[in-house]
């Protein structure tokens, strides 16, 4: 029997600039990883007001990902659920590790897409913080 | 320098009509048409950046949407975007059955050339739209 | 509309009460002419994804019970739809050829496939209740399937 929460994970994919595609990508391979103990909820569809992901917002520990300090992500689900539970900056983050951010925001290559799976690492980390499992 | 035509994709993380939708718009406005086309967040614009919600009242829009939610062209409409060109995935897939695009984190072969094709559309539209205000 | 309706993570697999069913997730809607309207439930659709293309038997097509009623095409697969009853294809949705997502956007409504001539006797239908006690056994074995279990 499965007793770990799901967690729901909120992403921004920020188009203008490869910080929202390393926020995106990260996400994607925490999902790959922790395939049936994370729901992956679209930023822009739970903008527009899809109640069903609100809804699993409002009964589920969910988890933001942002690219950069707008927040967009953080911000939206606070808005539409409750505060999340954990948070991600990924330029604070990559700061904070002394790296660049992404030049290219398209395809991520060598050390840029190595700092996205780190972020997926963290991401992951902290995932099985909130499931009491780490 | 005249304005550049904004082109806003859906970005949806869930399938890989998301993933194609954005690789396209940078395809378009950071390898085939730098300078005369541009992008931005749509999570920005959803989320009141008044800014964004500048850009877009006062911009040339071109809209991508991945599947028939149609997250793009609803909130681009909602923020009072001047929409003047839409476009689908959904409907460049029916146009190429044999394409199976899978992947949604990094796009596979078949999910590339779907995303080139588009791309290839959206830059004749973008040339069009500047012709038109030359 | 009055629903059964069954969560799972963020999805919410809806079950109209006024229909019924066959196993293989097929509604049917009885229509005052005695004619029978037909599509995909709520779960069919889910599980499937995005279709992109949908075809159906022609009207005229004498169907068997359990017969190629029509098939659907997303990215993932190339599913068949059997037909719930034997009859006669009466109308073909002109949707499925000018707009199939319809069959995700609303398939218990302008999503729907064909309209059937049944033949008399025709039963063996489930109820909904029935159908969303299968349903939810199908939803769970689904997200077995996807923890690998």
């Amino acid at each position: 029997m499965n007793i770990k929460p799901k967690v729901g994970v909120v992403s921004c994919s920020g188009e203008c600039c490869g910080l929202g595609t390393i926020s995106r990508i990260a996400t994607r391979l925490a999902l790959e990883e922790l395939y049936d103990e994370t729901v992956t909820i679209c930023l822009p569809l739970f903008l527009t007001g899809e109640t069903q992901e609100h809804g699993f917002a409002k009964e589920h520990p969910t988890i933001a990902v942002d690219g950069c300090g707008k927040l967009c992500a953080k911000k939206a689900i606070t808005k539409y659920s409750k505060d999340p539970v954990d948070s991600v900056d990924v330029e604070a983050l990559l700061k904070k590790w002394g790296v660049d951010p992404p030049e290219d925001r398209r395809v991520l290559k060598g050390k840029d897409l190595e700092n996205a799976k780190r972020v997926a690492k963290l991401l992951t980390e902290k995932v099985e913080k909130i499931q009491g499992v780490s | 320098m005249k304005k550049p035509i904004l082109i806003l994709p859906c970005s949806g993380i869930g399938k890989s009509f998301g993933s194609i939708a954005r690789d396209a718009t940078f395809r378009v406005c950071d390898e085939l048409r730098p300078g005369k086309a541009d992008t931005l967040c749509l999570s920005l614009l959803v989320m009141g950046d008044e800014e964004a919600r500048n850009r877009v009242s006062s911009s040339r829009c071109i809209v991508i949407d991945g599947c028939p939610l149609a997250c793009s062209s609803n909130n681009v409409e909602r923020s009072a975007g001047n929409i003047v060109a839409e476009f689908k995935v959904m409907d460049l897939l029916r146009e190429n059955r044999g394409l199976k695009p899978r992947e949604v984190t990094l796009l596979d072969e078949d999910g590339e050339k779907l995303s080139k094709l588009l791309a290839d559309r959206i830059a004749a539209k973008v040339d069009e739209l500047t012709e038109e205000s030359d | 509309m009055s629903e059964y309706t069954y969560s799972a993570d963020k999805f919410v697999f809806r079950v109209r009460k006024d229909l019924l069913y066959s196993s293989n997730d097929v509604w049917v809607r009885h229509e005052p002419d005695g004619t029978m309207m037909v599509g995909l439930t709520d779960f069919a659709q889910r599980r499937s994804g995005d279709v992109v293309f949908a075809e159906a038997s022609p009207a005229g097509t004498k169907m068997e019970r359990g017969g190629l009623l029509g098939s659907y095409e997303t990215i993932k697969v190339v599913q068949d739809i059997l037909s719930p009853v034997a009859g006669t294809v009466v109308e073909v949705n002109p949707l499925l050829n000018s707009r199939p997502e319809a069959m995700n956007s609303d398939p218990y409504g302008e999503g729907w496939i064909s309209i059937i001539r049944p033949e008399p006797g025709t039963g063996g239908l489930l109820s909904a209740e029935e159908y969303f006690e299968q349903m939810k056994t199908k939803v769970e074995n689904e997200l077995k399937k996807i923890k690998g279990l």
